[in-house]
């Protein structure tokens, strides 16, 4: 069946879904009223029509600039500069960070041919200088390229009169010993702190 | 750690098997040469370490086809795990235990410790200073759980360092070398480690197999000094001239030697064809002991026509110094007097044409 088929194989697209999955999927919207296959289509056409990058900081919105961007409970004074969008959400479910974000767009990887160029910086740097921010707060992963990122923006604002930080690494709160990586673990060994 | 049964499919001339029973403590394989000795071997290598020693994973398929598989059960204590390899053409290369899918080959290597002894070890004491290298990493990968990691982004660094250099993008440079150094301060540290571990086990393992007549030891000499990190990158710095004209990192673990030095220097530069062999067999032996130092179990071993060509008084003395193992397997020709090192624990497979049969031992 065509249809069938091409619904299936769009869905195993997705990522995390096999043809198996993807097959589950179809016949379920095949077996649910029209009412919910007509939402799930509608939603996903407004995602791409509604959903946009939020011209000052990069992240995901639906309104210019973004929430985060144009709230006044939000330090301006501090911007977390992360990778990607969903970042963003992963840094917000903490509730610990009260500043702004700044979402490069990808790091900075040049075999892959993604150079300092590819990446917000220029914004960054506008933003920094527009709202004095006093500390940027380094959240890439640590990796070979997360780290690369990381140092490139602490050169960029070497000569700027903001502070340049980034996230501990180490053991996950509540965490067990016994789980913990042993790449994590010698890390943690590494960055251990004085009680 | 025990091998009890290997199977395998389409991998090379190999006739497909199930279950081909090696439940021994030695197993002798016995057939003239191109009947599939060391291919065996190789199925037991390529499930240990996740990749051939001999060919690509294209090469491994039989003519005319496009997959092979290859597994083996192994008793470890009182476990009993189910590892295989497989390649296809369309998905590539798939490692798994007890069918669940392995991700990282290192999983792999900690798992299923096996050395391997082989004709091709003269590289390593002949041959360039890469060899010996490998020889080193595949050696403290065995015995520091943390060495592949910091290896693999030493290597992921050493790229991006001469991307850069090569194209010139200075803006790059430095934060590479910042981070190269990390690197290659740790790996060197390591590396000493290792060396320091290995050249005692190495100067009593050499001098025993050669009767007394070799003194040696290993000399480390890092590319790069490391005092500390910051040294290891004023080093690079100094440099840092030369290396854009060259368009590549000519100092770091890179470029690291590692001698056989007696009262003299460098012994493998005088040493004749025996005494290169006699340093060859010392090194593996040396890994696997050091292994099992560090690890306290012992390795399986794996012996491709080591003895061939040793004379009979050598290979006896060879024979006698072999390290522990938990299993070994040795390749034989059928005119070469294998009799002669059997025991009660002994398995014979005869191999002919790709296919395996069990002889009566003693």
């Amino acid at each position: 069946m065509k249809t069938l088929d091409d619904t299936v194989n769009l869905l195993s697209r997705l990522p995390g879904i096999g043809k198996k999955t993807a097959s589950r999927m179809a016949f379920y919207i095949l077996r649910s009223n029209y009412d919910f296959a007509e939402a799930l289509a509608e939603s996903i056409r407004q995602l791409k029509s509604v959903v946009h990058f939020c011209p000052e900081c990069g992240s995901y919105t639906e309104t210019d600039p973004c929430p985060i961007c144009s709230s006044p409970l939000r330090d301006k004074s501090i911007i977390c500069v992360v990778e990607q969008p969903q970042d963003v959400l992963t840094i917000e479910a903490s509730q610990e960070f009260h500043g702004l974000y700044h979402v490069l767009g990808g790091l900075i990887s040049p075999l892959d041919g993604v150079g300092p160029e590819a990446l917000t910086l220029d914004l960054l740097q506008k933003r920094v200088q527009r709202l004095q921010v006093k500390e940027l707060v380094i959240a890439t992963n640590p990796t070979v390229e997360g780290d690369t990122t990381a140092l490139y923006i602490k050169k960029l604002f070497a000569e700027y009169s903001v502070s340049v930080t980034k996230l501990a690494t180490g053991i996950p709160f509540g965490g067990d010993l016994e789980y913990a990586d042993r790449i994590t673990l010698a890390h943690s060994f590494r960055g251990r702190i004085a009680l | 750690m025990q091998f009890v049964s290997v199977s395998f499919f389409n991998f090379r001339n190999l006739e497909t098997i199930k279950d081909f029973n090696c439940n021994a403590e030695k197993i002798f394989l016995i057939g003239n040469n191109g009947t599939g000795k060391t291919n065996f071997l190789d199925v037991l290598y390529t499930i240990c370490y996740g990749s051939s020693f001999k060919a690509s994973d294209i090469a491994n398929a039989q003519h005319g086809t496009s997959s092979w598989k290859i597994s083996a059960i192994k008793h470890t204590d009182k476990l009993v795990d189910t590892l295989s390899v497989s390649w296809d053409k369309e998905t590539g290369k798939q490692y798994s235990i007890n069918e669940k899918k392995v991700h990282d080959r290192k999983e792999l290597i900690e798992k299923n410790p096996v050395i391997l002894f082989s004709y091709e070890d003269l590289s390593f004491v002949k041959g360039s200073n890469e060899s010996r290298r490998q020889f080193l990493d595949q050696t403290a990968s065995l015995c520091d759980n943390s060495y592949i990691e910091c290896l693999r982004n030493f290597k992921k660094l050493l790229k991006l360092k001469n991307f850069s250099l090569k194209n010139h993008t200075l803006d790059l440079l430095d934060i590479y070398t910042e981070q190269f150094s990390v690197y290659a301060f740790e790996l060197v540290q390591k590396r000493r480690r290792i060396i320091t571990e290995l050249s005692q086990i190495f100067s009593d393992t050499v001098f025993k197999i050669t009767n007394g007549s070799c003194k040696l030891s290993l000399r480390y000499i890092p590319s790069l000094a490391e005092a500390s990190i910051d040294d290891c990158r004023m080093q690079i710095k100094k440099i840092n001239g030369r290396e854009l004209s060259a368009g590549m990192s000519l100092k770091g673990p890179h470029r690291d030697k590692i001698e056989f030095i007696d009262e003299i220097g460098d012994f493998s530069l005088r040493a004749s064809m025996g005494q290169l062999r006699a340093i060859a067999l010392s090194m593996r032996i040396a890994q696997s002991l050091i292994f099992s130092k560090f690890h306290g179990t012992n390795p399986i071993h794996l012996y491709d026509d080591v003895l061939l060509e040793l004379d009979y008084e050598k290979r006896i003395q060879f024979i006698q110094y072999l390290p522990p193992s938990s299993q070994s397997f040795f390749t034989f020709l059928p005119t070469e007097p294998y009799r002669d090192y059997l025991d009660k624990k002994t398995m014979i497979v005869e191999v002919s044409n790709g296919r395996f049969f069990h002889r009566n031992s003693i």
